[in-house]
This record gives structure tokens, C-alpha cells and sequence, in this order.
């Protein structure tokens, strides 16, 4: 039993190797001829100047959409790929302050209204600062970003537990319907057509994996009428392997 | 003088150790019957005399000091050789005894009578035996009783080994119990702890007392109660228990898992139990299912991103091919610059499309599962050869005896196409020469694709195997580099090598083998 447990401790480690590099070359590698296409388009724009026809111009503003939807697809990879080797430092966070500094760089939230609520015994702890804040601001971002109503709101808990925080982050927006549940955290993932809102689908992804790698847990439920709720759970003391 | 010896005297004095009486303390029951054999028999001496092998030992005397004498003086030696009583009415008219140390001096002796202690395998070992000072002569009822007397010695006797055979089983199954590494306990049919090893305190830190007596349910997880209960009431029907696994709360809280086979003895209802600790197998075991999980999910994941990941990239990169192709269609008139950026824009296009299908292409292998057939590899390299090679400006030879090998078909295209394209790549002369060649060495099939180009140097043969490796600059050849990389993990996970040999301008020379099954 002990051979088989190695062989596939083995394999599982060696197809671990070869996710890490997968994305490390499609991340890295395929950086070179992106960045070429990229010059290359601004470039042509210059020397196009406004000459071209209209249908020219047209295509020519796809064109470039296209480029930067690349760009932003590499981007999202390359974050991915870093979400374990940067950024990895640990400090003294205030979280009632991580919350609204997250609140107050995202964009366009005038129409929505934010809710905040702490049940802390501690306000401060020392954790992966940037690692939550990238969590926080994913999520709210999210919530302000597909918000369907004139006037939104998001609720944001934090709860201190005794060997972590539960951090629940509420809409009243569409929510997700039953079919796509399974798939919101998988990379690349949008709801709607990528034509309709312009957003890559990597903030659940990277996510995910974040709180993955401290240890703790993240959660989607669908709110009572409408909208969605998030649930994680943030380990106080993060055990980091190497 | 003669000494008479029985003729199975080592056996007899086997007997006699086996009931290990010798040199042991007075015991009344004996002295009883010394005193009751004095009484009948209105002598003042009376000895439970045992003959060992060169002294008689009292167990029990009346009427003397001495505890033992040597044997060869001894009366009763003379008893031990007949199965009667024996008799000596005066020692002076016995010529035997008429000179003996304990006849001509103290103990001064002239009567004697003595009856054999025969144990139950017919060994006389020693005797009961009364003594006179003054010459007489028994009456029938006093040698009648002496016999019965002597017959009731060997009962003690009997009893006494008995006693020491029982203690000892007893002491064996009690460290048969006592140092079994195995958890043994008895429990009664009302489900307490009646008897428990020192195996199950240590296996679960609770003093014996701390147990015994106890309700066995107390320590049994909650959640594992249900099955217990059941598990018990199947015992308590005939059945026996094996490799019933429960959860057992130790001292210090922690549950571990113990395996137990139990069965059940119908008089008493108890149940007799013997359990192991399986903690550590069992999370082995649940170990190797997370692992098995891990690697499933994992597998899945991987093929799912990789799906993914190319079509996000790819679809806009096609979309950026095509509004380029459009807009050149749109203007005809469009300046050299313009024209010529749009050309570089779309090999740049072309290029990233390629990396992205080397990277699938490279994921993929070993995962997905590809029939087998047989495959001639004569006809294989023929094929590959007219796709790849130019027609003009090479020259190619392939070796007669290519074998034919049962093996998935793709495999081997991916791996010949990918050695005779970088050889017709990397071929810097006016006519390049590629040879394939064969050789069947034992349990190997050994391949070669060597070529004139300009070789590779050493420093570079390890490095060539890697991801994304060229040697020379990517935009003077249109190569992603990951070829070479994809032909090694085929190869190695077919159980094969493949290694190069070359010197810079020399030529390469790519030999690889495949197992014979």
C-alpha cells in the first residue's frame, strides 16, 4: 500500500509540476509574440492616422479590443501563476479598514450602497495582507460590477471566530442562476458573453485559490430573493509550506 | 553391599521430579496420615518416605528427627521394588538388615513394614512406612489400613501435581493475555468491561481499573453506537464478529479505530473480544483515496484549463487574423509600412497560435488514451517523409529492416515527424542527407534519425530536450521549440530513451528506443 500511496503522491506532484509550468509558458513564453502584436497594432493605428474609411476604422477598433482582451487573458494568467510567489508578506491588517480601503478603489460604486458590519473582538491581526485585500476586492468588485439595479446595495459581516474570520459578502444584484454554480470559480468564466460586459473571469479564480492556499474556504450561496452571498472563511494563523 | 534399583529407576525418579514434592515444607495433610499410620499400627515411628536417587527424603515423619538418610542404609528401598507391602518382623533375623547402621544404631531398629506409594503410571515413589524399635508382626486389618494410607499418599501426591499443571496453564494463559500486543477483553452480557489486557491500556491510556467494571458503550464513539449495538445483537446470535471496525474514545479524548473479532459464549452471554489499532492504516488508507481524488480532480482540472485557456486565447487571436485580413482587403491602396506591419502582425498571430497548440499538445500526451494497432514503421516514415521533406536539396535514406510495432499510431507520426522536421530544419547544406536507421538490440527497439546539418554542441544536448528550447534566434525560423520537449515525454512514458549525438557542424544524429512490449 505504501508503494501505490508513493506512485500516486508521485504522479500528483509531477501533474501539479506540469499545471505550474502550463501556465508558466502560456504566461511567459507566449508573453514575446503578444507584446510584438501589441506594438504592431499601435503602430498600424499611427500610420493609419484618420485616413481610413470608416469600415476600416471599425475593424480596426475590434482589432484592437481583441489585442487588449489578450492582454488582459495573459494578465489574468500571469496573476494566477503568481498568486503563491508574490505578494506573499505577512503584516498587521485593520480590517474594518481593509474593507473600505477595497470599497474605495473600485469603480463606478455611486449607485451602490455598502452595509458594513464587524463582530470583532480584535480588530487587528497579522495575516497576507495584499492576499485578503485582492480577495475582498474581488468579490466586491463583483458585486458592484454586475449589479443590475438603479440603485444596489452590498452588505458586507465580518465575524471573528475562534480560529478565524468568517467574512460574508452579500448582494441584492441578478445572483447566479442554478446552472452555472458549478463553474463561477473556474478560470476564464463569465456569465454573460465577453462581448456583453468586458470582464476576463479570473477574480473568482484567483480567489479561490488564495484562500485555498491559507488554508480556509470559500463559498457561494444564492441570497434569499435575489442576488448572492459569499462566504469565506479566513484562517487567523496561516501555515504556509515552505 | 547390593543395592537394589527398580529396573525403570530413570524413569521412576522422572516421576518422582514431576512431582516436584521433594525438600517441599511439612504439609498437614501428609503429617494426618503419619499419625493416623503410627496409631493403627502402635508404632512410634512413621515416615512418608520418597526415594530419590541416592537418599530417602521424608515429606512427613513421626517419631523422628532426621528429615533424610542415604538411600543405601534405607529400608524402603527394599519396599519400592515389590508392589506388597514389605515386612521385616526382626531386622537381627533378616541377614539384609542384621548389620545396618540404623538397626546396630540409632534408630535402633527391628520392626519394619512398608507400603509402596504407586502413582497412576505404576512408579513406586517411595513409601509409607512404619517403625518399631521392638520386633512385632502386623495384623491383617493394620496392613490393610496401611495400604489404604499409603494409597491415600499418592492421592495427595496426585492432587499436589494436578494443582501445579493447573497453575501453570493457568499462569501460560494469563500471559498469553497478560503480553498479547493485541487489545483482549471480555465483556459481560450486560456490556461491561469484565476483564481487559494491559494491551488495550496502553493502546488506550486508562488504567485497568479505570476500565473493569465500566460500561463498554461509554467509550464508543456516538455516531459508531448504532452499528455496535448491532454488531452485538448478530453476536449474540451465534454469530461471530470479524474486523468490526469502530471508533474507541481513549483517555486523552482522541479517538482511534480499532478492528475487532469478538465472539460470543453462550452460557455466561459474555463476549470475548480481540481488537487492533487500525488508526494509522485507515488513515493510510483514506490517505491513498484523497491522493487517488486528488490526482483525478487534478487530471480534470488540467485538461479543463488547458481547454480553456485556448480557446481564450485563441479566439481573439483568430478574431485579430481575420479584421486583418479585412482591412487589408479594404485597402488596396494601403502604404508599404502599413502593409508590411500587417504582414509581421499576422506571422506574430501565426506564431502565438502555435505556442498555444505545442502547450496543449505537450498537456495532453499521456492523459488521453489512444488505441493500439499494428504499425509499420517502414510505411510510417514514408509518410512523413513526403509530407515534411522538400522534394529537392535532401536526400533520404531509410534501413530495409523497420520493424512493425503494435503501438498507438500517433505516437510514433509525433515522434518521426518532430525529428525529420528539425532535421530538414536545421540543415544548412546544399544537399542535406537524413538517415533513419534501425537496430534491434534485446527487449529495445533502437531507432536513429541523423542528419549533415549544423549539429548540435555539447553544451546544448540536455537542453535541446526542454520546453521551448532553440538554439537559434525564433524569428529566423518559425519553430516553437517545444517539439523536441514533446518526442522526450513520449518516449519516456512509452519506457524508452532518447539521447542525441552531435558535434557543432557535424551533423545530429537523434537515437531513441521503444520496449518490445
Amino acid at each position: 500500500m505504501d508503494e501505490i500511496q508513493i506512485d500516486y503522491e508521485a504522479e500528483l506532484e509531477e501533474l501539479k509540476k506540469e499545471y505550474a509550468d502550463f501556465i508558466y509558458i502560456v504566461s511567459h513564453d507566449i508573453k514575446a509574440p503578444l507584446r510584438a502584436i501589441s506594438n504592431l497594432t499601435s503602430w498600424i493605428e499611427e500610420d493609419l492616422g484618420s485616413n481610413a474609411s470608416e469600415d476600416v476604422q471599425n475593424n480596426f477598433n475590434l482589432l484592437k479590443n481583441r489585442v487588449s482582451r489578450l492582454e488582459s487573458v495573459m494578465n489574468a494568467l500571469l496573476e494566477v501563476s503568481r498568486v503563491i510567489s508574490i505578494e506573499m508578506e505577512l503584516y498587521e491588517v485593520n480590517l474594518p479598514k481593509l474593507v473600505n480601503d477595497s470599497i474605495q478603489i473600485i469603480k463606478n460604486h455611486q449607485n451602490v450602497e455598502f452595509h458594513l458590519n464587524f463582530q470583532l473582538k480584535m480588530e487587528s491581526f497579522e495575516t497576507l495582507g495584499k492576499k485578503l485585500q485582492k480577495v475582498l476586492f474581488n468579490l466586491l468588485d463583483n458585486a458592484v460590477r454586475f449589479h443590475d439595479k438603479e440603485k444596489g446595495n452590498v452588505y458586507v459581516e465580518v465575524i471573528e471566530k475562534e480560529k478565524e474570520y468568517e467574512i460574508k459578502i452579500s448582494d441584492d444584484g441578478p445572483g447566479i442562476s442554478d446552472k452555472v454554480r458549478d463553474k463561477i470559480f473556474n478560470i476564464f468564466y463569465t456569465a454573460n458573453s465577453k462581448d456583453v460586459l468586458e470582464t476576463i473571469g479570473a477574480g473568482l479564480t484567483i480567489s479561490k485559490k488564495i484562500v485555498k492556499m491559507v488554508g480556509g474556504k470559500i463559498e457561494y450561496f444564492p441570497a434569499e430573493k435575489t442576488g448572492s452571498i459569499f462566504i469565506i472563511n479566513w484562517p487567523k494563523i496561516i501555515k504556509l509550506k515552505h | 553391599m547390593k543395592i537394589p534399583k527398580p529396573v525403570n529407576e530413570r524413569e521412576r525418579l522422572n516421576a518422582l521430579e514431576s512431582y516436584s514434592v521433594m525438600d517441599s515444607l511439612n504439609e498437614k495433610e501428609y503429617d494426618s496420615i503419619t499419625q493416623l499410620a503410627a496409631y493403627i499400627c502402635e508404632t512410634p515411628i512413621a515416615l512418608v518416605s520418597l526415594i530419590d536417587h541416592d537418599r530417602q527424603w521424608f515429606k512427613s515423619k513421626v517419631g523422628l528427627d532426621v528429615s533424610e538418610t542415604p538411600r543405601d542404609i534405607s529400608f524402603c528401598q527394599y519396599t519400592i521394588m515389590n508392589d506388597e507391602l514389605f515386612e521385616v518382623s526382626n531386622a537381627l533375623d533378616d541377614e539384609t538388615f542384621v548389620n545396618n547402621p540404623l538397626v546396630t544404631g540409632n534408630p535402633n531398629i527391628r520392626f519394619y513394614a512398608g507400603a509402596p506409594l504407586k502413582d497412576g503410571n505404576g512408579y513406586n515413589l517411595g513409601s509409607l512406612c512404619v517403625i518399631d524399635t521392638k520386633s512385632k508382626t502386623l495384623s491383617q486389618e493394620q496392613r490393610k489400613a496401611l495400604r489404604i494410607l499409603g494409597d491415600q499418599v499418592v492421592v495427595l501426591l496426585q492432587m499436589r501435581k494436578n494443582n501445579f499443571d493447573l497453575v501453570a496453564t493457568q499462569k501460560e494463559y494469563y500471559n498469553f493475555i497478560e503480553y498479547s500486543v493485541d487489545l483482549v477483553c471480555i465483556i459481560s452480557s450486560t456490556l461491561f468491561f469484565l476483564k481487559v489486557n494491559p494491551a488495550i491500556t496502553r493502546a488506550l491510556g486508562y488504567f485497568i481499573g479505570e476500565l473493569e467494571g465500566k460500561a463498554f458503550a461509554d467509550y464508543i464513539h456516538p455516531d459508531d453506537l448504532e452499528k455496535t449495538f448491532f454488531e452485538i445483537d448478530k453476536l449474540s446470535e451465534g454469530e461471530i464478529s470479524i474486523s468490526f471496525e469502530n471508533r474507541f474514545k481513549c483517555k486523552n479524548g482522541e479517538y482511534i479505530i480499532l478492528s475487532w473479532n469478538a465472539s460470543n459464549d453462550f452460557e455466561t452471554g459474555n463476549l470475548y473480544c480481540i481488537a487492533r489499532d487500525v488508526t494509522t492504516d485507515k488513515q493510510q488508507q483514506q490517505k491513498l483515496i484523497t491522493a487517488l481524488f486528488e490526482l483525478k480532480k487534478n487530471n480534470e482540472e488540467l485538461d479543463q484549463f488547458a481547454y480553456v485557456v485556448s480557446h481564450d486565447l485563441k479566439a481573439p487571436l483568430r478574431a485579430i487574423n481575420n479584421l486583418a485580413e479585412w482591412i487589408l482587403e479594404d485597402m488596396p491602396e494601403m502604404s508599404e509600412e502599413v502593409s508590411k506591419n500587417f504582414t509581421i502582425l499576422r506571422g506574430r498571430v501565426q506564431r502565438m497560435e502555435n505556442l498555444i497548440n505545442g502547450v496543449l499538445d505537450y498537456s495532453r500526451i499521456g492523459r488521453t488514451k489512444i488505441e493500439k494497432e499494428t504499425v509499420d514503421i517502414q510505411e510510417t516514415l514514408k509518410s512523413v517523409i513526403e509530407t515534411i521533406v522538400p522534394s529537392t536539396g535532401f536526400q533520404v535514406h531509410i534501413d530495409e529492416n523497420m520493424p512493425k510495432i503494435h503501438i498507438e499510431k500517433i505516437l510514433l507520426h509525433q515522434i518521426f515527424s518532430n525529428l525529420v522536421s528539425n532535421a530538414v530544419k536545421y540543415n544548412d547544406k546544399p544537399l542535406g542527407i537524413i538517415n533513419c536507421g534501425y537496430k534491434s538490440i534485446p527487449k529495445f527497439h533502437q531507432f536513429s534519425i541523423s542528419d549533415n546539418g549544423s549539429g548540435i554542441a555539447p553544451q546544448y544536448h540536455e537542453k535541446v530536450f526542454g520546453i521551448f528550447q532553440t538554439i537559434e534566434a525564433r524569428d529566423k525560423k518559425e519553430s516553437t521549440g517545444i517539439g523536441l520537449s514533446i518526442v522526450k515525454k513520449i518516449i519516456e512514458e512509452k519506457g524508452g530513451k532518447i539521447n542525441v549525438e552531435s558535434e557543432e557542424n557535424k551533423g545530429a544524429n537523434f537515437v531513441f528506443t521503444i520496449p518490445k512490449q
